[in-house]
């Protein structure tokens, strides 16, 4: 393709600008400030088109850079060129309410309509990026050695990795490797794992909390407790009706003066005695006969003691002895001792007769006592002896109804004293429950912050699987970046290393044989005795190498039958006379295409006259 | 007779419990059953269903007491409960040893059992969660009793873990009305005859929408139901919104149109939103500082950058932005692959070189 000329209505600080182009090498020489940057974004624009608002910084911003300073509403003009025998006119303009694209094929005489698919023809499929990239070649922009090398490092690298000089894998993959960090920093990677422990804590908790010992059995207890309550109850009430009747009865049996049974019979038979004596006393008190015997004895020693008298009056004398035979004294011997005898027979009878009348006396006293305490009448008799009886063996069978009674009283007491400890049971039991119940609330309240944790690190375990998800996606972009890098390295940045070594002889003038590139992407040129590092080389190399390289990748990126001039804007002020000399002689007899170069010089200029080199001159 | 039903008001929960609002969201829980019992009271309604999952979980013997406390308030109001799937009885449970003002029944039973009023002629069927799960379809062919009076059932379930149950032959099983609980959304047959209240309080982000009870009226004569009515009684409300972006939306239009609508539907209300359309490429919305502003529970920020791929393809055909959009742009790209591709492109645009 070959430029043929250009119009400018209007560009920056240009309007009404003609400029005609020819074959061969064109240079365009303008002092700094001229405009030469201009003209070349002119044609840029010219070919791919200027969009508003490309690129948000401002110092990106093309459109505002080059907006006419006159009339805004004209802001473009024409470019005409040759390609496969036809010449096309391209004419824009880029103002934001005036915006055209009209291509004339001058050739044919017609117009074409501007689609994509018919610039990429034109073109041979060279896009803006690849143009920068490529044939518009600029020069190495630091001042410095170590600048320019890291520079032209960098040129390199961006080349063989990512085929573009402007993308640069190495900050694209930090930049990625920087937010993949900032990611993970964000996730809590122990949330996982306290997870999983509260998880099993929460499992085995519930496994505790279900276990037989926490089952609530109050309500058991409880019926139970109550059961014995109104058992107990009942029991304590006929103990206390057994007590009052065993009270009742000993009550009773005291009244009669009694303990026992035995001692109830002891007095049974003691009153019984005194009842025999009584009457025995009381029949030989009676008896008439011994009254009479009394009195006849007395009588008896009355008669007696007369007759002694008597006989001692009358003496010897008397009839009745005389009659009798007996001497006086004889008879009165036998009369006092007769009135002696009878007078004590009788005085014994009186004496026995009394004490058998004290005796009755007291018995009947006795009996008198006991019948009026039992039976409530004091009289004595076989009758009264009779119901006393009766009423002993009242007594008899209360005793032995208290016996059993109190039996009874033993039994139940015992009964109650079980039934007391199955109380106490119960209530033990149901403290005991109570506390389990308790402790078992508080392990449900422990449960429950668990849960309500678990909760929380579920959500922040999703948060985690959320940043995962991105780290993923960053990850593959990482990958998939490397991947594709490493592929434009054994492709495209093998060809060009290999296309710009071949280039290094003829543009350093033979110094260098070839240069070649390391796995690390460290250059090194070659001489025939040694291999340089790029560190080492000459700043004016490092522009020639700069060269080689921008020259290898336009004849990559075109096809042979397409190749598009190449442009150079100051591409060789660092050159000294002899690499410029060189260099012009080198790229005259190497490229029979198109050649435009901006400079602020007149070597280049001169250069080529010295060599007998045509060209072209354009001032502006 | 008069009557309310509610269900799963999973008292004792800590909804949003990591969020600012998390403990006014625990007391809210409590504060609506509170307003259900007073609902009742100025209502006079005669009965008042729960239909499982009072508890979110076992309850405490406090809860029993506060529940209790309230229901005491209102001796005039017959109150049956049973057990959900949260707060089955399990054997350590302190419903065993508690005892319940005389208006309340609760179904213990791990079989239906019955409880009838005479005073409004009316049996309540039912019975309690004592396991976990439920799989058998125990409703399918259970009628009602031909006894005549009111008959309602009150069950828990309706998933396949919980009670399997088709709610057509609800419509047909002979109870004048069945009173169900378990899904937190209401829902109100169109015949009457069977109702899921939902939960008074939305428990969850995703449980948007109104919640609050269901009041109706049984007929003595007829033993339909007469009327049956949802009444909104939640607090708060769950409420998702979509927020569509433009490449021409900011940070700062973004916030305004979220705090708009959030203005618009009450600040009170909980909101989740999502984010969607394409974005600004050199944009990334700041979500976190959304969040701590405004009760927002989520915001899902699903935009994409509004990359011109097709165009970044033209204009680097034989480089890596090319390679790389060749390589992972696809018609059926998964999530991270999309993502891959955006975060790739944003960073070999955002290193580049200066010079071109």
């Amino acid at each position: 393709m070959k430029l043929l000329d250009l119009y400018i209505n209007g560009f920056g600080k240009f309007h009404d600008l003609s400029i005609t182009f020819h074959d061969g090498s064109n240079i365009i020489y303008g002092k700094n400030e001229a405009g030469k940057s201009t003209l070349h974004t002119f044609i840029r624009c010219m070919l791919f088109g200027l969009e508003r608002g490309r690129g948000r910084a401002s110092r990106n911003d093309i459109y505002s850079r080059y907006e006419p300073w006159g009339n805004k509403a004209v802001y473009g003009g024409r470019l005409r060129l040759k390609q496969g025998g036809c010449v096309y006119r391209l004419e824009r303009n880029f103002a934001k309410d005036h915006r055209s694209f009209v291509i004339v094929d001058e050739t044919h005489g017609r117009k074409i309509e501007p689609t994509k698919a018919f610039m990429d023809q034109l073109l041979g499929g060279l896009t803006e990026v690849m143009y920068s990239n490529t044939i518009s070649i600029g020069q190495l922009k630091s001042a410095t050695d170590s600048g320019m090398v890291s520079e032209l490092k960098n040129y390199i690298a961006n080349m063989n990795a990512s085929g573009s000089m402007s993308l640069n894998i190495t900050r694209a993959t930090a930049f990625l490797k920087n937010k993949y960090r900032e990611f993970d920093r964000q996730t809590v990677p122990e949330a996982a794992r306290e997870f999983t422990a509260i998880l099993s804590e929460i499992r085995s908790l519930e496994k505790e909390i279900s276990a037989p010992e926490y089952e609530n059995q109050l309500p058991a207890y409880q019926i139970m407790r109550l059961q014995v309550r109104t058992l107990l109850a009942e029991k304590q009430e006929d103990r206390e009706t057994l007590l009052q009747k065993i009270a009742g009865g000993r009550q009773a049996l005291a009244g009669g003066q009694f303990t026992d049974e035995a001692s109830i019979l002891s007095y049974q038979n003691e009153t019984e005695r005194t009842y025999r004596e009584y009457q025995v006393a009381a029949a030989a008190g009676n008896r008439k006969s011994r009254h009479v015997w009394m009195v006849i004895s007395l009588l008896l020693a009355v008669a007696l003691t007369g007759f002694c008298g008597y006989v001692l009056a009358a003496g010897d004398g008397n009839p009745i002895t005389a009659g009798l035979g007996l001497s006086l004294l004889q008879s009165l011997s036998c009369s006092v001792g007769g009135a002696l005898l009878t007078f004590l027979l009788g005085f014994f009878l009186l004496l026995k007769g009394s004490q058998l009348k004290k005796e009755a006396a007291m018995s009947s006293k006795i009996l008198q006592e006991i019948f009026s305490r039992h039976l409530g009448d004091s009289s004595i008799s076989e009758a009264a002896m009779k119901a006393f009886h009766a009423r002993m063996d009242e007594f008899v069978h209360l005793s032995r109804v208290l016996i059993r009674s109190e039996a009874a009283l033993t039994e139940q007491e015992a009964e109650i004293t079980t039934l007391l400890e199955r109380e106490n049971n119960c209530d033990n039991a149901i403290s005991t429950q109570q506390k389990t119940q308790w402790e078992l609330e508080k392990k449900l309240e422990h449960l429950t912050q668990l849960k309500d944790r678990a909760e929380s690190i579920r959500r922040i375990l999703e948060e985690n699987n959320r940043l995962r998800e991105e780290m993923e996606a960053i990850q593959l972009a990482l990958d998939t970046m490397t991947g594709l890098s490493s592929s434009i390295r054994s492709s495209f940045g093998l060809y060009l290393n290999k296309a710009a070594s071949d280039l290094i002889t003829g543009i350093t003038g033979g110094i260098y044989n070839s240069m070649s590139v390391d796995e690390n992407l460290n250059l090194f040129m070659n001489t025939s005795t040694r291999l340089v590092p790029l560190e080492q080389v000459s700043s004016g190399t490092m522009d020639q190498i700069y060269l080689a390289l921008r020259l290898a990748a336009a004849r990559l990126v075109q096809p042979e039958d397409k190749q598009m001039p190449l442009i150079f804007d100051d591409s060789f002020v660092l050159y000294d006379d002899e690499r410029l000399r060189t260099a012009m002689k080198w790229l005259a007899d190497t490229y029979d295409n198109q050649i435009i170069i901006f400079t602020c010089h007149q070597r280049e200029a001169r250069m080529m006259t010295a060599n007998h080199i045509p060209y072209h001159l354009i001032s502006i | 007779m008069k009557f309310i039903h509610i269900a799963d008001v999973h008292w004792g929960m800590n909804p949003d419990n990591d969020k600012p609002w998390g403990r006014e969201r625990t007391q809210a829980v409590k504060d609506t059953l509170g307003e259900v019992v007073r609902q009742a009271r100025i209502r006079e309604v005669d009965l008042l269903l729960v239909a499982g999952d009072l508890f979110h979980r076992q309850p405490l013997l406090r809860d029993l007491k506060e529940i209790n406390y309230l229901f005491s308030t209102i001796p005039g109001v017959k109150i049956v409960l049973i057990a959900g799937n949260h707060d089955r009885i399990r054997s350590s449970s302190a419903l065993y040893s508690f005892t319940w003002s005389s208006n309340v029944t609760w179904l213990m039973d791990e079989e239906f059992t019955s409880v009838a009023f005479a005073d409004f002629n009316t049996v309540v069927t039912g019975f309690s969660y004592h396991s976990a799960e439920i799989t058998e379809a125990r409703l399918s062919g259970f009628h009602a009793p031909a006894t005549p009076g009111i008959h309602i059932l009150l069950v828990h379930g309706g998933d396949t873990a919980h009670l399997p149950l088709d709610k057509k032959q609800l419509s047909g099983n002979g109870f004048s009305y069945n009173a169900l609980g378990h899904i937190h959304k209401p829902e109100l047959s169109d015949d009457r005859r069977w109702a899921y209240p939902g939960s008074p309080e939305p428990l969850d982000k995703t449980e948007t929408g109104p919640h609050g009870m269901i009041t109706g009226e049984i007929s003595p004569t007829t033993c339909q139901v007469t009327s049956l009515e949802f009444v909104p009684l939640s607090q708060v409300q769950y409420i998702p919104l979509v927020v569509n972006v433009t490449p021409a939306t900011t940070n700062g239009e973004l916030m305004d149109s979220i705090k708009q609508e959030i203005q618009k539907r009450g600040s009170e209300n909980i909101f989740r939103f999502r984010i969607r359309g394409m974005r600004d490429p050199d944009i990334t919305f700041d979500i976190k500082l959304l969040e701590s502003r405004m009760r927002i529970a989520e915001i899902i920020d699903e935009s994409e950058p509004q990359y011109d791929f097709s165009r970044l393809f033209a204009e680097h055909p034989s480089d890596m932005i090319g390679f790389y959009i060749r390589e992972l742009k696809k018609d059926d790209m998964s999530p991270i692959e999309k993502k891959a591709l955006f975060y790739g492109i944003d960073a070999l645009l955002q290193t580049q070189d200066e010079r071109s």
